[in-house]
């Protein structure tokens, strides 16, 4: 079971194409059946044909996934985190969910430099994790959890 | 009255026609234990008939009426592809307690239910930390 960080991930970070802040750009979570992504990959994609759930095929999952919420960026001496809120498909968002998935990619929606959809992280659920009728989470670390604190967050830059 | 299922309960059995109400087991067979040790007399269990030799089966909940004494209560399924009694004609019957498909319950390769009962289960995933 490993997450992927694309390559392109870093030189984004450093160009200021993403702003995990408060307020700043909107990040979405997909989901996926299989991962069509490798280190190479850049951006986002979707589609059944690229493994991602099937709308059509599931109750209540849309194509591109889930807006992620809550984002923030905490910063302490030593360590830098982003955070968001778990995501949920489920009875208090979407309504109940039928589907599975086994991993999920999170990316940037926002056109910057000309180019949206920016892959930041690829998630490998270590298994197909299924909902029926109930809800889909997938939840985030606790962004203090970590030694030094923070490097348990989702993301973390740690200058030590 | 309870719905007993258990293993190795295997009997042969010489009755014929479409009775449902006798149906006479004959002895346990070979390492098998008889539905009156494994099922219990007065209780419920699935069951299968096969006509030794021949295509007719038969698949159904039977109520053990006695310890010797089966009755074919519900047919789920048979060799006529219904729900009916079989005429089974002479000759020796295995008749052993099964778990029949339509009253399976289990995963499949997603870990989804099947069949869809419309109980509801959550789906857990963690995601795991990056730190660059």
């Amino acid at each position: 079971m490993a997450n992927i960080v694309p390559y392109s991930f870093g030189g984004a970070l450093l160009s200021a194409q993403h702003d995990f802040a408060t307020g700043g750009h909107t990040y979405k979570l997909a989901l996926y059946t299989t991962n069509p992504y490798t280190e190479s990959s850049t951006v986002f994609a979707g589609g059944t044909g690229n493994g991602e759930v099937d709308p059509a095929g599931s109750t209540n999952y849309v194509a591109g996934g889930n807006v992620l919420t809550s984002q923030a960026v905490a910063s302490s001496t030593l360590v830098a985190t982003v955070d968001f809120a778990n995501a949920v498909w489920g009875a208090a968002t979407t309504g109940a969910a039928t589907f599975g998935a086994a991993f999920g990619a999170i990316y940037n929606t926002n056109t910057v430099d000309g180019t949206a959809d920016r892959l930041v992280v690829v998630l490998d659920f270590g298994g197909t994790k299924t909902a029926t009728a109930g809800d889909f989470t997938v939840a985030f670390p606790d962004p203090t959890s970590g030694s030094p604190a923070g490097t348990g967050a989702i993301i973390s830059l740690n200058a030590n | 009255m309870a719905l007993v299922i258990n293993d190795r309960v295997k009997e042969t059995s010489t009755s014929t026609g479409t009775s449902q109400t006798t149906w006479t087991l004959a002895g346990a067979a070979m390492g098998f234990q008889t539905f009156n040790a494994g099922v219990g007399s007065g209780n419920t269990t699935y069951y299968c008939i096969f006509n030794q030799g021949t295509s007719q089966w038969e698949v159904g909940l039977g109520t053990l009426s006695t310890s010797t004494n089966l009755q074919r209560t519900t047919i789920l399924d048979n060799s006529d592809n219904n729900t009916s009694a079989i005429d089974f004609a002479a000759g020796t019957k295995d008749v052993f307690c099964t778990l029949p498909a339509s009253k399976a319950v289990y995963l499949d390769s997603t870990g989804a239910l099947v069949p869809d009962l419309g109980y509801a289960s959550k789906g857990f995933a963690t995601a795991m930390a990056i730190a660059l």
